[in-house]
């Protein structure tokens, strides 16, 4: 059987440097073929030429694409319209920014409707929602983009790719930006999809897990390269390539716990709530609130790291911020080494700043553009009246640098001139700069790609037996929790469900909501 | 000693172009004591278009300088009572430079370089008898003893005087490019040394040339042309620079203080720019000029002198300008703070426990400059600008005041005149354009430098 799409021999340049080199790959109808790689290394670009809807700035090369019979870099760019949409359609990351807020979803895909086949009967829209799972079709039809949940939106762009019956589905990192239960939902449904339509799936993914469930062939990108193509079972089992040895590796291992010791409580969290008022009206009234927070108890201990583990919008963080005075809380107490700190003022609490630091996300927004290495990780130092001299401070800093795995010399850089597991590092250095006794990390390795993710964390986990320091874990990728959490709370609402030691909450859990959650966690086969 | 006969006769202006030049001196000593900002600055200047626009800018403001030193002649002496008397009206070094301009009045328009008036005029006839032609001018091409030989005049002492400038700034330059050569320097030198003879050769022509003919014509009472667009030079650059530098402090602190405490303070601050908003601005500048021209009827004991009150007036409308137009820069930096407050590094140094003064000025403040410069240049040139208008309508500054937007209102009548009288307008919008041009390029380039993901990808054109 001639294969639906072939890629030859891709060449894709920007100014003087070649970004894809030599690319090529073929997709079976009804195959899911998933091309693997960090950020960075040309897998979305591939797709986009594949669309040929390359920015301005980057040229295809040479190379060529078949789709069927025909050639897509030989069509006229009013052909290639045609193309698009009818027979190759797209998915994208963010549905959140894919779909227009000001129109209806039945007009949205409606439009898609009317561009390719001239009509938009209400009927074809509400079978199309059916198709991917809204409940409710002929109600939502009316709804904005708003109204609707991260994974139905993920499900409406579905529907609006499949609108015109496309061969080929290119999805961009189609759940990067969903909670695990809802990725779960989105994979079976585009797995259906490819079944009942013999659909071909392009998955442009960083996540071995998902390429694990869902692909038939994978592909491994590194530097606009093509290392290693291999169908599932070959692939995970044997890897030929070292790359691929190391992308598989660096998962974290499923049942490689962290030993359970006792240690003495640290900090001491009771039923802490955190509500936001909802107001009203000219004066404001407070008309009721938002209970992000409601009633969250839960020790750490010196030493030990506890993961906080919830999907988006459980209120994981905002204990977080609690913790470090950032929100006030609306009731409970909060005790660090025995002191009650929940209600404490600001110049009160200062003196706990040196004792309880913290870890952010988005390495790229959480340092000043306009401040240096140095005056970064010296702010705090400063801040807090630690570090002595200047002469001292400033070999402190050099020491906290090579500390973290960068060097010396990178002390009068900015923050851009980094990697996004680089300044991860800074933001490490930043905080164990004050020699503190807690770090809240949040979610400080969800921006990373696998490989650094896995050196970001070992980082951290050197951290602390050098340092003996305590640290809440917050995530929602439960992957990594084996191997870094001591104990794990499983929280959704607002409230905790479940907690434990993580070997007995990972693999006995109680509550049904952890159970849902773990199962929906993508598995790879046990490799040797 | 004739040429001490003279009293230091300072304007409110004055002082204040002169504290503004200190402090300028001042910040420069900073910038170059701190090598980080050493080297953004030297950015700017080793872009092409940043060094060119700063020249420009800089010949400007030495115009302006010039023009802001200020004195009366001593009157001779009328009576034997002994007292020193001084003239009423005001000098400045400018006048001195631009002396060949002066006091070569001709009774109405003219055009550039031209040797006839403008309007026709009934002439005796030595011979008796009466005709209408366009009369001779009475100083523009005097020295000719032949009126055919206008054009050729023209050419020749043009270039002699572009020649006669021309080498010794040649000699500097290649004095300073041989002196240059042993140190290593990345300013774009050839550009500069453009810049810099262009700007002395038409300088230095237009004043050598004025001694002969009126550059840029006469104006509806005779006076040149060149002269008043030259001094308005002061009247831009002060009421740019000043308007701005009031509407600066309020904007940036009651923004970034909306935006960074909310709650009441917030609220105030709203409320303040909401109310200011709704009143439509050019009312509200009517307004308060009124009032300060009630000021200066009611004491007249303060402004002894014509120039006193053009000034006092001035530096008013300045104030007035700025303290109408913060609103639009507030609400921008409000709205931008708001956003940078809830970003990680902020929520970091809350976290460091760093005061909240701190946090405004190094993390908020810095990460609002390209708003402020974008701001600054805008509303530099928009008061410019509004200057204009004002005049206009007759709220602007004294019409004793030589001022482009008193050039173009008095020139306004004239264009629907046929053969349209142009000059005016043009020397005004000349100058009015290369001035706000070299600005807004200038802070193109600082608000590049400044902006460290901006450094490093190849703008330094």
């Amino acid at each position: 059987m001639k294969p639906l799409l072939q890629v030859n021999n891709l060449v894709i340049g920007a100014g003087g440097s070649c970004l894809v080199d030599d690319v090529s790959f073929e997709i079976n109808a009804g195959e899911v073929f998933a091309l693997v790689g960090e950020s960075g290394s040309g897998k979305s670009l591939t797709s986009l030429a594949i669309m040929r809807l390359l920015g301005e700035g980057l040229s295809i090369r040479g190379g060529d694409v078949q789709l069927g019979s025909d050639s897509l870099f030989a069509l006229s760019e009013t052909q290639m319209n045609a193309v698009r949409g009818r027979r190759v359609a797209m998915v994208f990351q963010e549905p959140q920014s894919s779909l227009n807020p000001v129109q209806t979803i039945g007009k949205q895909i409606g439009e898609v409707l009317i561009l390719h086949r001239g009509n938009a009967p209400d009927t074809a829209i509400i079978e199309l929602l059916n198709e991917v799972g809204i409940p409710n079709p002929e109600e939502r039809l009316n709804w904005y983009p708003h109204q609707l949940s991260g994974g139905q939106k993920q499900r409406v762009m579905i529907a609006m790719a499949l609108a015109c019956e496309p061969e080929l589905l290119i999805a961009d990192e189609p759940t990067t930006a969903l909670d695990v239960t809802i990725q779960k939902q989105i994979l079976e449904l585009l797995n259906e999809l490819r079944r009942s339509r013999e659909l071909a799936v392009l998955l442009i993914t960083h996540d071995m897990g998902v390429v694990a469930e869902m692909a038939d062939r994978i592909a491994v990108m590194r530097h606009g390269k093509i290392l290693e193509q291999a169908e599932r079972s070959q692939f995970f089992v044997n890897p030929s390539h070292e790359y691929s040895r190391q992308l598989i590796h660096a998962l974290p291992q499923p049942d490689d716990y962290l030993e359970y010791e006792t240690h003495s409580p640290l900090l001491d969290v009771q039923d802490v709530k955190v509500w936001f008022p909802e107001r009203r009206g000219v004066l404001q009234r407070v008309v009721g609130y938002t209970k992000a927070v409601n009633g969250v108890s839960f020790t750490i201990g010196r030493g030990e790291t506890l993961a906080l583990v919830g999907e988006s919008g459980s209120g994981k963080s905002t204990v977080g911020r609690a913790i470090l005075r950032l929100e006030d809380t609306a009731g409970g107490t909060i005790r660090f080494d025995g002191d009650e700190i929940g209600q404490l003022n600001q110049r009160r609490f200062a003196s706990y700043r040196k004792r309880i630091q913290v870890i952010f996300q988005d390495p790229f927004s959480s340092m000043n553009p306009r401040m240096t290495v140095r005056d970064i990780i010296e702010e705090g130092m400063l801040s807090l009246g630690l570090g002595g001299t200047d002469e001292s401070r400033e070999t402190r800093i050099r020491e906290l640098l090579e500390r973290v795995g960068l060097e010396a010399g990178h002390l009068n850089r900015y923050p851009h001139e980094f990697s996004g597991g680089q300044r991860q590092r800074i933001a490490i250095a930043r905080a164990i700069a004050v020699e503190p006794e807690l770090i809240i990390c949040d979610e400080p390795t969800s921006a990373l790609d696998v490989s650094i993710r896995g050196q970001v964390l070992q980082l951290l986990q050197e951290l602390q037996e050098e340092m003996g320091l305590s640290y809440l874990f917050i995530t929602h990728d439960l992957s990594i929790i084996p191997h870094l959490a001591h104990r794990v709370a499983v929280m959704r609402n607002g409230q905790l469900v479940e907690q434990g030691e993580t070997r007995q909450v990972m693999t006995a859990p109680v509550h049904e909501y952890t159970q849902h959650l773990l199962q929906a966690v993508p598995r790879i086969p046990e490799h040797a | 000693m004739e040429v001490f006969d003279v009293r230091l006769h300072l304007l409110w202006s004055d002082i204040l172009i002169f504290l503004l030049v200190a402090s300028l001196c001042a910040f420069i000593v900073t910038v170059v004591r701190n090598p980080l900002a050493r080297k953004r600055w030297s950015q700017v200047f080793e872009s092409r278009i940043g060094s060119a626009s700063f020249l420009v800018i800089l010949f400007y403001v030495l115009v302006a300088l010039t023009d802001s030193v200020h004195f009366q002649k001593k009157l001779d002496q009328a009576g034997d009572s002994g007292e020193v008397h001084y003239a009423p009206e005001v000098t400045s070094l400018l006048d001195l430079a631009l002396a060949p301009m002066l006091g070569r009045d001709e009774k109405t328009y003219s055009a550039p370089f031209a040797i006839h008036s403008f309007a026709k005029e009934s002439m005796e006839l030595p011979e008796g008898g009466v005709t209408r032609d366009y009369p001779r001018l009475e100083h523009g091409g005097s020295h000719l003893d032949d009126d055919s030989q206008h054009g050729a005049d023209i050419v020749v002492k043009s270039m002699t005087v572009i020649g006669w400038t021309l080498v010794p700034v040649l000699i500097l330059i290649f004095l300073h490019h041989s002196l240059m050569k042993k140190r290593s320097s990345r300013l774009p030198w050839p550009v500069i040394y453009f810049t810099f003879s262009a700007i002395v050769v038409v300088s230095s022509w237009a004043l050598y040339m004025s001694q002969f003919y009126h550059v840029l014509g006469t104006d509806k009472v005779g006076q040149d042309v060149l002269y008043g667009a030259v001094k308005a030079v002061r009247t831009g650059v002060l009421i740019g620079t000043l308007a701005t530098l009031v509407t600066l402090p309020l904007a940036v602190l009651l923004g970034i203080s909306a935006g960074y405490f909310r709650g009441w303070i917030d609220d105030v601050v709203q409320y303040i720019y909401t109310t200011l908003n709704s009143i439509p601005g050019i009312l509200l500048i009517a307004a308060s000029v009124l009032l300060i021209d009630v000021y200066i009827e009611t004491h007249p004991e303060q402004f002894k002198l014509l120039s006193d009150r053009a000034d006092f007036k001035f530096v008013a409308l300045c104030f007035i300008l700025g303290m109408t137009s913060w609103t639009g820069l507030c609400r921008l930096l409000r709205a931008e703070t708001l956003k940078l407050s809830q970003l990680e590094y902020v929520q970091a140094a809350h976290a460091f426990g760093v005061s909240r003064w701190r946090v405004i000025m190094r993390h908020i403040l810095p990460n609002t400059t390209h708003l402020i410069l974008i701001a600054l240049v805008l509303d530099f040139s928009g008061f410019v600008l509004a200057e204009a208008v004002l005049s206009y309508i007759g709220v602007g500054v004294d019409p004793s005041m030589k001022s482009w937007g008193n050039m173009i209102n008095e020139a306004r009548a004239e264009l629907a005149r046929e053969p349209v009288v142009w000059w005016s307008v043009i020397a005004a919008f000349i100058l009015m354009f290369v001035l706000v041009l070299a600005a807004n390029l200038f802070s193109d380039r600082v608000r590049d430098a400044f902006d460290p993901r901006m450094s490093g990808s190849g703008d330094n054109k």
